[in-house]
């Protein structure tokens, strides 16, 4: 199944991998193929300013022609959940007081489970006449860990619950999650051993949990334009050690960085080798190379371009 | 030699070693996969080096780490890290420890010694809203980071302690964690929804039975006989708690407890460093500055054409000099992206002193790449 094809992407990964711009360039590619696009983050909100709006919210918002932007907040999303099931001056009396969220706060797994019923709000086929249809639902998740949980969330409640409409919407968001023609997840890396290992971590944990690992990004990538020998006889024209700032002539002086810079890529194309070779057979990896500047909008379409193959 | 981060460009302005002089407690925070962690070891390791017993708390270190410092599958127990002399001539070196944080285990040791009863402390431990509570909730890894060190600190075998802390967006959640938690748990709302009964103010009145069966019918989850058993337990201790809360405040206020916050060169970390300082400032808190670490090097003021002439010049090998040139281009560029936005910080009023640290050649993953890192962390030293 093309990646951009089903209706709920999940694009998570460890902080600072580049969640947020990942998911951003998937929503300006999806939407370029015509499609009409909610991208939905959970932790926070950044998206709205990456897109120059002011802050959204818990609102879907149209920021640029099809797509829209939400920042969901977990207790709205109860709250929202709720008041679909017992209507809106129901909810008001009763769910709609301090209490009530003291509680959500305390629930294990609840606010993950809501959370998740937002996604799958947002990704039906068919809202109503009320609310937008969107063809694709991307969600800036928060980072792996956070992001586990709130996929293994449903079944979690299910297991606890004894009843009640929650428990009956939880298996119906197992099912959601584990359709690969419907839900897939985006993971995020960079080129580095910690990341790389919770990346394999993670695929396998998604394996067990049986949700589809649609891609994997590994950002920020270098590459070297020097053989090791070659690297090895620039650094040596520098006395000390390479971490080391050198006066002296300019050769002198440029041959810790390139030296350095030359090391690092080969240690990074080891760590992407050992990705590749970790991820199970037919799972799409892709590399972004790194950029001297942070992510503007500017750049979306550029990032979009170089995953574009790989979402195909 | 001096280890500035540029050969030329910005230049470190804060000092380590008067800074730290006669700390007890340093605390790192800072953004996630900044490097707290190898900092804190880093710093600690330096300190060593200089004669003092230290004993750095570490959370989530990276494997390789964890295992070069002898750490794998010790959790909470200080292991102490075997230090070779430096030099040949051989200073008195001090003692290195580390320890790594398991919130959970540090959560249940608190219970039992917070708990009434060995059998009230069993029945929270297996409560359904502790666990969830005790494994993942926002502030708890905070919390016990802090507890923890209090019992470093109590044992009076370090003459400082480093604080590595949990990856935060924002660096202050760090410091509101252990007050927030408290709030929760001392929460006065809460007192009343589980004690319906005990009228009090009578907020809530005979409203609170229909709520919580409301509650549980819709949640499908006897939540609240979880909530009131953890309460129940957990509001006994509240006082405790909250003394210690009390205590872990007086502590961070603490003339010889000083902070430092470490960031990438990236302008969000820069910006969450500007936060920082700008809430601390209405605090007693002692910042002494801000670790940009992994900074790009390269000579800045020299285009490629420079620098492929003079390769060219001391290898002989034009095709060569042109990939290497053209190779430091690439890292120029980064250079001076990450001058720039230093520069910018630098150039702010009331700025913090700044340590530059070098992006290094090898990642630091044992003792050895440690003290390459203290070089660069001490640089007047070196
Ligand atoms: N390929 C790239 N080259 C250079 N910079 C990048 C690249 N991708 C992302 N960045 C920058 O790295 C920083 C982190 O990226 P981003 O915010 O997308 O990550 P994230 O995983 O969402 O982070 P967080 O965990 O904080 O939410 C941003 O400043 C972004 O602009
Ligand atoms: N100056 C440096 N030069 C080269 N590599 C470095 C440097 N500082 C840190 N690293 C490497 O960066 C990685 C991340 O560092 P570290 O684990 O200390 O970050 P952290 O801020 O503690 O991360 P987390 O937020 O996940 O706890 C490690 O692999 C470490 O070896
Ligand atoms: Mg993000
Ligand atoms: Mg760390």
């Amino acid at each position: 199944m093309a990646l951009l094809d089903r209706r709920l992407l999940l694009v998570t990964g460890k902080g600072g991998t580049g969640k947020t711009s990942i998911a951003a360039a998937l929503g300006v590619l999806a939407a370029r193929q015509g499609k009409r696009v909610l991208i939905a983050e959970v932790a926070g909100e950044r998206l709205s300013s990456l897109f120059r709006h002011r802050p959204v919210g818990h609102h879907e918002t149209v920021v640029e022609e099809r797509i829209s932007l939400q920042a969901i907040d977990p207790i709205e999303a109860a709250h929202d959940f709720l008041r679909s099931q017992v209507g809106g001056p129901v909810h008001r009396v009763i769910f709609q007081n301090r209490l009530f969220n003291l509680t959500m706060t305390a629930a294990p797994g609840l606010r993950e489970v809501c959370t998740v019923d937002r996604f799958r709000d947002l990704s039906q086929e068919d809202r109503g006449r009320k609310h937008p249809t969107y063809d694709l639902v991307i969600v800036d998740a928060p980072a792996t860990g956070h992001a586990m949980a709130m996929l293994r969330s449903p079944a979690t409640y299910s297991g606890i619950a004894r009843g009640g409409p929650i428990k009956k919407r939880a298996d119906e968001l197992s099912a959601l999650v584990a359709d690969p023609a419907r839900t897939g997840v985006v993971l995020c890396a960079l080129p580095e051993e910690t990341p790389v290992n919770e990346t394999l971590e993670t695929a396998e944990a998604l394996r067990g949990l049986g949700v589809d690992l649609g891609l994997v990004v590994l950002n920020r990538t270098r590459g070297t334009l020097l053989g090791d020998d070659e690297a090895e006889r620039i650094g040596a024209l520098a006395p000390g050690a390479v971490d080391e700032a050198s006066d002296g002539d300019l050769a002198v002086r440029v041959a810790g960085p390139v030296l350095v810079e030359h090391r690092r890529a080969r240690r990074e194309d080891a760590q992407r080798e050992r990705l590749a070779a970790g991820l199970r057979p037919g799972v799409a990896l892709t590399a972004l190379e790194r950029r001297d500047d942070e992510v503007t909008r500017e750049d979306l379409g550029e990032l979009a371009d170089a995953l574009a193959e790989a979402a195909a | 030699m001096s280890a500035g981060a540029a050969p030329d460009g910005v230049t470190s302005t804060l000092d380590l070693d008067s800074t730290l002089g006669d700390a007890r407690v340093v605390v790192l925070a800072g953004g996630g996969g900044v490097g707290k962690t190898t900092t804190a070891a880093g710093i600690g390791l330096g300190l060593a080096r200089r004669g003092r017993r230290v004993c750095v708390l570490t959370i989530d270190p990276a494997r390789r780490l964890a295992d070069a410092l002898g750490l794998q599958g010790v959790a909470d127990e200080p292991v102490q890290v075997p230090l070779e002399p430096s030099a040949p001539d051989g200073d008195t070196v001090g003692e290195l420890w580390v320890v790594m944080l398991d919130a959970k285990s540090t959560w249940d040791g608190l219970i039992r010694q917070y708990a009434d009863s060995p059998e009230a402390a069993e029945k929270v431990l297996q409560n359904r809203v502790y666990k969830e509570f005790s494994g993942a909730v926002a502030g708890t890894q905070e919390y016990t980071a802090v507890e923890k060190l209090h019992e470093l600190l109590a044992s009076g075998r370090w003459d400082v302690v480093l604080l590595d802390t949990p990856p935060t967006r924002n660096a202050l959640d760090f410091l509101d964690a252990p007050q927030r938690l408290h709030a929760f748990l001392d929460s006065r709302a809460l007192q009343l929804l589980l004690k319906p009964a005990s009228g009090g103010l009578g907020l809530l009145g005979r409203g609170a039975g229909v709520f919580t069966g409301l509650l549980k019918r819709a949640l499908g989850v006897d939540l609240l006989s979880d909530l009131m058993e953890f309460f129940g337990v957990l509001g006994g201790m509240s006082q405790g708690f909250g003394q210690r809360a009390r205590a872990v405040q007086a502590l961070m206020a603490e003339p010889r407890t000083v902070f430092l916050l470490v960031a990438a060169p990236h302008p969000e970390s820069l910006e969450e460093a500007a936060a920082f300082r700008a809430t601390l400032s209405g605090r007693d808190i002692h910042y002494a500055g801000l670790v940009v670490n992994r900074l790009t090097r390269a000579v800045l003021h020299e285009d490629e054409a420079a620098v492929r002439g003079a390769l060219e010049d001391a290898l002989d090998d034009a095709d060569l000099a042109g990939r290497a040139a053209g190779l430091h281009e690439r890292v120029r560029g980064q250079a001076r992206h990450d001058d720039a936005l230093i520069a910018a910080h630098l150039a702010a009023p009331g700025h913090e002193p700044v340590l530059l640290v070098p992006q290094l050649a090898e990642d630091v993953h044992d003792v050895p790449g440690l003290d390459r890192l203290t070089e660069h962390l001490f640089p007047a030293a070196g």
